[in-house]
């Protein structure tokens, strides 16, 4: 019988190694889009489920990713598109009120135009917009962001960072007056 | 030596004594056969002692996922980040150098395995800080991830961890990829054919798990909205049953079911939910009602108890005792119900251990330990508690495990 050979210390290095490359992977078009980013705002209908892992978040659900359905229902289920956006009317009548940015088109291949763009897919009938769905919310503010969801008037807005290469990243959650910064 | 299974390394001992008994083999065969197979016994506490350790870790893995998800606002991104992958490193720099050094395999394999879930944690840490749902990409790099590690480290809880992630990752994307149903069946059943060909429970059940969700999905089940509806009581019973008979003594066997049920139920009960839909039910039934009820399994229990040796008795007493409770604290209102429930699995805990620890039997030690963590874990995914004390009690409980294992086995070895 042959004694099994001794661990090396390569074998620590490649195993962290990959970890850490993983997780870079996932991290960098994120910080990358929040570096260097269009700013885009969007109206959204949030509601509050939870994550046993990652914790409290508010599921949102993007004016656009209706409209893009409603544009494109010949779509298979699966389809990775593109929508881009455009600014359109002010968000509320106060001056310093942001534009709420809408549809201009969907595509299934990557736009060259100077547009903003964000990546989204088309998965159990409807179209989500690709790392955006999700706001998360420390737990010591979950009542306040609860109370002020019950309270809306009219559906939230979302500051979202997209990136060149049309990765979205959420910044801020507004709903009515009160603004939720992402941490 | 080639990995006995777990069936053998239980079957041999009785069986030589029966063969040199029967004049088969000659005492002078049965002490070389004896010998040859010491190492198999040494083994099994081997994987025993693997057990308990991952079990703690796993538990340690859910504080740290609580603490991740407490989503502490005072903590910097930068800080949160640093912690979580200092962490991850730590427990794997640790189980490392204890491979390396061929000491406290046991523990190497739990602290590398606590590393391994850790790349969970943090993945989960940058979906909460960059806002994304990291399901599918997550589930499949969190699988590599741990593929990664097992090579590495010739860890076999990783391992497994790698093979129900994917089966996770292609569960997620079934509904998408063409195929992905049957990719999915393919992965279980092969899983459980490598398990059987390596002799390795662990992968067989991992195998047999999948295999559950997967049929569990493909029949239209969402895993995420999945209601345990009257099916799965049933089902538990049915497992029972099917052990029970497969013991051969029928009349113990339905000793046990009781038991189980007893057990079983006052886990269901210890959900606030349900409690406080028992007590709000139990309103509307007459005692009466309560009594023609629970009255009959009561006295089936208490002739049974006749036939069952005398250290069962006390393990009906607190049977009998939840009867009671059931019949009674009902009235009392939801918390009374729920306070029953957990002193019920409390009591259950304590007997077992107790009975493990003063004749260093493992059977009740696993079935004390497994019923604890279950509870533990059953409140991890109530959302009603804190999302910190979470955090802290399942890092206490999961230390708690690991020394309460090592010290188990440490008797044990002890006393042989």
């Amino acid at each position: 019988m042959t004694a099994t050979p001794r661990l090396g210390w390569w074998r620590l290095g490649a195993m962290v190694g990959l970890q850490l490359i993983l997780l870079a992977l996932i991290a960098f078009p994120r910080v990358e889009a929040i570096r260097s980013g269009a700013t885009v705002w969007l109206r959204t209908t949030p509601v509050d489920p939870y994550d046993p892992l990652a914790g409290y978040y508010v599921t949102l659900r993007y004016e656009v990713e209706r409209e893009a359905l409603e544009a494109r229902p010949d779509l298979a289920q699966g389809t990775r598109l593109w929508l881009t956006l455009v600014p359109g009317q002010p968000a509320t009548e106060a001056r310093d009120a942001p534009p709420v940015w809408r549809l201009q088109a969907v595509h299934t291949e990557r736009p060259l135009g100077p547009e903003a763009a964000v990546r989204a897919t088309l998965k159990n009938g409807r179209v989500r917009i690709d790392g955006a769905g999700r706001f998360f919310v420390p737990e010591d503010a979950r009542a306040r962001v609860e109370e002020a969801l019950r309270e809306a008037p009219e559906p939230a807005l979302v500051e979202l960072r997209v990136g060149a290469d049309g990765v979205a990243v959420v910044r801020s959650l507004w709903v009515g007056s009160r603004g939720f910064e992402a941490r | 030596m080639r990995p006995w299974s777990w069936a053998f390394r239980r079957a041999l001992p009785p069986e030589l004594d029966a063969w040199e008994a029967e004049g088969l083999i000659t005492p002078e065969a049965a002490g070389i056969l004896r010998d040859r197979y010491a190492a198999a016994h040494r083994e099994a506490a081997a994987d025993a002692n693997l057990a308990v350790y991952l079990l703690g870790g796993l538990l340690v893995f859910g504080g740290m996922a609580s603490f991740v998800a407490w989503n502490w606002a005072s903590m910097p991104a930068p800080l949160k980040l640093a912690v979580g992958l200092g962490v991850m490193v730590g427990f794997e720099l640790a189980g490392f150098v204890l491979l390396r050094r061929r000491e406290r395999s046991g523990l190497a394999q739990a602290l590398v395995f606590v590393g391994a879930l850790g790349f969970g944690a943090n993945l989960a840490l940058l979906a909460q800080l960059y806002h994304f749902d990291p399901d599918v990409v997550g589930l499949l790099a969190w699988a590599a991830a741990s593929g990664g590690v097992a090579l590495a480290t010739r860890s076999l809880p990783c391992g497994a961890l790698a093979a129900a992630l994917v089966f996770a990752w292609l569960l997620a994307r079934g509904a998408d990829v063409p195929g992905g149903a049957l990719s999915a069946h393919l992965a279980w059943a092969g899983t459980v054919v490598a398990g059987r060909l390596v002799r390795s429970d662990g992968l067989v059940v991992v195998g047999l798990v999948g295999g559950a969700l997967t049929v569990g999905v493909c029949a239209g089940v969402e895993p995420a909205t999945f209601h345990a509806g009257f099916e799965v009581p049933i089902a538990f019973a049915a497992a029972g049953v099917g052990l029970a008979y497969r013991r051969g003594d029928v009349g113990e066997g339905v000793l046990r079911l009781s038991g189980g049920v007893v057990v079983l139920a006052a886990f269901l009960v210890g959900f606030s939910d349900v409690a406080a839909f028992l007590a709000e039910e139990s309103r509307k039934v007459r005692l009466l009602d309560s009594l023609l009820g629970f009255g009959p399994p009561l006295l089936v229990g208490w002739l049974g108890a006749q036939r069952v040796p005398e250290e069962r008795k006390p393990g009906l007493l607190v049977a009998a005792g939840m009867v009671t409770a059931l019949l009674v604290v009902p009235r009392l209102g939801a918390p009374m119900v729920w306070l029953a429930a957990h002193a019920v699995l409390a009591g259950r805990v304590a007997w077992d251990l107790r009975r493990s620890l003063t004749r260093l039997e493992r059977g009740p030690f696993w079935s004390g330990l497994l019923l604890g963590v279950a509870v533990v874990v059953a409140r991890f995914l109530e959302i009603d508690t804190g999302l910190l004390a979470k955090a802290v009690a399942f890092v206490l409980a999961g230390v708690a495990v690991l020394f309460a294992g090592h010290e188990f086995e440490k008797r044990r070895e002890v006393d042989r």
